[in-house]
């Protein structure tokens, strides 16, 4: 009884560690990307994480012990702060709207969030281009009749509360990138 | 010293509330787990296939090159003689199954122990799809898995198992309530109008809440932040502890009922109910009724 509970408390103490750090390690990812984007204290926060350093060998044992517990990902939701644009594939046949695919609302809704997913990265054009060879051929085959398709990408950009005050609008962008044709 | 060690020891291993209704606990997660995954069947070959929407070349570059995922089981019934198609649908059969054998008890542990494994190697096979709920419910299996485990200290490792999910739950609303603090948006409100934007297709009341009383989103993404920066807190202080308990799941509601997240939301509010149990939830009928039927 006395090893099982010394056994149990040494897992709960190191997956407490584990979970925690993960947290820290992707916050301090921020100084790199959003550091601009955070408040006065978010930037002390950063800041002085600087100093705070795990060692490769424990971090590898973390990760794996993290990626079968489900919390290696962190929790860090919509932070520091929720995008306020929006980037979309848009793909078209004849300048009729090809919907990605999704029977069922859990489905629809895991495939349209790649484009939260993905998000940033999408602005990468060498990786845009990958996503959006990707998607076309799966929408080729789940489209056997459609021989063409008009590829464009949509921005959305959602002004701000105080800007739709003053009258802003939602700004919509869309550019044809791509024409495919299935040969 | 000794006094210590004996409330350590309370706290993590003394924990038996409701561990009559330990079963029911198994049953809501693993029900849980099998409806998410038929809710995407009809759609598996577009978001687990290497063929699919974002092909396993794109999937592989975004995880880490040792990450368990699906190609390392269907590569092995591929390499004796299984088309490519037949070894991922013989993949989901058997998590599908495995659900199914941990509700008729039939070999829990070792099948809870699979739908684990199987589960996170679904959810790193399509990274670009995955979201928060695939990881909350990747840990509601793993807390499961605990759950499942049947020995003569099935009170020790009940308590245990409740513990660990009470802390982590702390952890997962503490750093993203941090997170949202460290920005400026959920200060100002934009926040949540952003995501309500993202989410939904603009209606007529997020408009009119938008242009005629924008406070109220400042008011809900403050709460949000305070809430969840403050949850290890209140949670665990007796006079704020239902209260704080209501109102995530009220959030978690308007979660479900705004956003359209339901997965997650659902899996929230279910997390929360077995972490902390509150009475209004676990003295309902139902529950009441199935706790003899399922021990």
């Amino acid at each position: 009884m006395k090893t099982l509970k010394l056994f149990l408390i040494a897992l709960l103490l190191f997956h407490v560690l584990s979970s925690s750090i993960i947290n820290i390690q992707i916050i301090k990812t921020w100084k790199n990307s959003t550091y601009s984007s955070l408040n006065t204290y978010g930037k002390k926060i950063i800041d002085n994480l600087e100093h705070f350093n795990i060692p490769e060998i424990i971090q590898i044992g973390m990760r794996n012990y993290s990626y079968y517990t489900g919390t290696e990902r962190g929790y860090e939701y919509y932070s520091p702060n929720a995008a306020n644009r929006q980037t979309e594939i848009i793909f078209k046949n004849n300048a009729v709207l090809i919907d990605l695919p999704g029977k069922t609302f859990e489905s629809k809704f895991k495939i349209r969030s790649v484009f939260t997913i993905l998000g940033g990265q999408l602005e990468n054009d060498g990786f845009r281009n990958r996503v959006i060879q990707s998607m076309a051929v799966r929408l080729f085959t789940l489209h056997p009749d459609i021989n063409h398709m008009d590829i464009s990408i949509m921005k959305k950009h959602f002004p701000s509360l105080e800007q739709i005050q003053q009258g802003k609008p939602i700004r919509i962008q869309e550019n044809t990138v791509y024409n495919i044709d299935k040969n | 010293m000794k006094a210590v060690l004996n409330s350590i020891n309370n706290f993590f291993f003394g924990y038996n509330k409701n561990i009559e209704k330990k079963n029911i606990f198994i049953i809501a997660i693993s029900t849980f787990g099998l409806l998410n995954i038929l809710l995407i069947l009809p759609d598996i070959y577009n978001v687990y296939s290497r063929h699919g929407i974002i092909n396993s070349g794109i999937n592989d570059f975004l995880i880490r090159q040792d990450q368990f995922r699906l190609t390392f089981i269907t590569n092995a019934f591929e390499k004796i003689g299984f088309p490519y198609e037949y070894a991922l649908a013989m993949v989901i059969a058997l998590y599908i199954c495995s659900f199914l054998f941990i509700l008729m008890n039939y070999y829990r542990l070792v099948f809870a122990i699979i739908v684990l494994i199987l589960h996170n190697a679904l959810v790193a096979s399509s990274y670009s799809f995955s979201y928060g709920a695939d990881y909350m419910i990747s840990f509601s299996l793993f807390i499961n898995m605990i759950l499942c485990i049947n020995s003569k200290y099935n009170r020790v490792i009940y308590s245990f198992a409740i513990r660990l999910l009470q802390l982590q739950l702390c952890i997962i609303y503490f750093f993203s309530g941090l997170g949202k603090a460290m920005g400026n948006n959920w200060y100002t409100g934009d926040a949540i109008w952003y995501l309500v934007s993202t989410y939904t297709r603009i209606n007529i009341i997020t408009a009119f809440v938008a242009t005629t009383i924008p406070v109220l989103f400042k008011i809900i993404s403050l709460s949000v932040v305070i809430i969840e920066l403050f949850y290890p807190v209140l949670i665990y202080n007796k006079i704020t502890k239902n209260a704080a308990l209501l109102y995530i799941i009220i959030t978690h509601i308007i979660i479900i009922l705004i956003i359209n997240l339901y997965t997650f939301g659902a899996v929230m509010i279910i997390l929360n109910v077995i972490a902390f149990q509150p009475k209004i939830i676990l003295e309902l009928k139902y529950f009441k009724r199935n706790e003899y039927i399922t021990e």
